[in-house]
């Protein structure tokens, strides 16, 4: 299950993630899909991206992560629940 | 319900955990005949600070783990995307044959900092499935589930 936060922040305030992130092109690929994915009524699934494409949209976190080992194992893959309200997760004071 | 109870360390509400594999990426592993990684025992905070589970990066290598998803975190120095995985935890006593608490999948953030004294800092997501009673004066601390 996808943790809970109690923040959110608008999509369009997400950060570029570094390029040595493993997830660069996915999240790029997200932030780019995210307008057409929400206008399509997808808020709160869940996108499976690799690379430049989104594969699927699952209807929870569960669903999307099985599915992403089934087709890609231990290559990489991005699991991303689709919100408009990006959550903010709290962490502690030392980070 | 099942409880274990643990000393107030100098570093706060600490106990062992075992951090492995999810349970969906073991599933995986077995149908493609893969060898599973050893889960790793560690030292863990109980955290309620944190949203979310939050564990070193030294463990999530050790287990092969690719990180799942991005995700923005906001502490004191700002807002920061973080990377996120599935892990198999287990939170136990120090007493042998006392019971686990078992989570056969959680989302855990990988520590964009090293962690004082710990490896895993347990958040709001593992503490709201139990029932945690600190008694302060005595010293200790309960974990039911």
């Amino acid at each position: 299950m996808y943790p809970k936060a109690h923040r959110t922040i608008h999509y369009t305030q997400l950060k570029d993630l570094p390029p040595d992130n493993a997830l660069c092109r996915e999240w790029n690929t997200y932030r780019r899909e995210l307008p057409r994915l929400l206008e399509e009524g997808n808020e709160g699934k869940v996108a499976l991206v690799k690379g430049d494409e989104i594969v699927l949209i699952c209807e929870n976190w569960d669903d999307a992560v099985t599915e992403g080992y089934r087709r890609y194992h231990r290559d990489g893959f991005m699991a991303k629940p689709i919100h408009e309200q990006e959550p903010v997760f709290r962490v502690p004071f030392y980070f | 319900m099942p409880h274990f109870t643990l000393p107030i360390s100098h570093d706060g509400l600490t106990l062992p955990v075992i951090v492995g594999i999810g349970d969906k990426d073991r599933q995986d592993l077995e149908s493609t005949r893969q060898p599973l990684p050893s889960a790793v025992i560690t030292r863990g905070l109980l955290d309620q600070g944190s949203d979310i589970t939050v564990v070193a990066p030294r463990i999530l290598s050790i287990l092969g783990l690719g990180s799942l998803a991005a995700a923005t975190t906001q502490g004191v120095t700002g807002s920061a995307p973080v990377k996120l995985f599935e892990v198999g935890l287990m939170l136990h006593g120090l007493m042998p044959g006392s019971p686990v608490f078992e989570l056969p999948q959680c989302v855990v953030m990988e520590a964009p900092h090293p962690l004082p004294n710990v490896e895993v800092l347990i958040g709001l997501d593992v503490l709201r499935k139990c029932l945690l009673v600190s008694d302060g004066p005595g010293g200790q601390f309960t974990l039911a589930f």
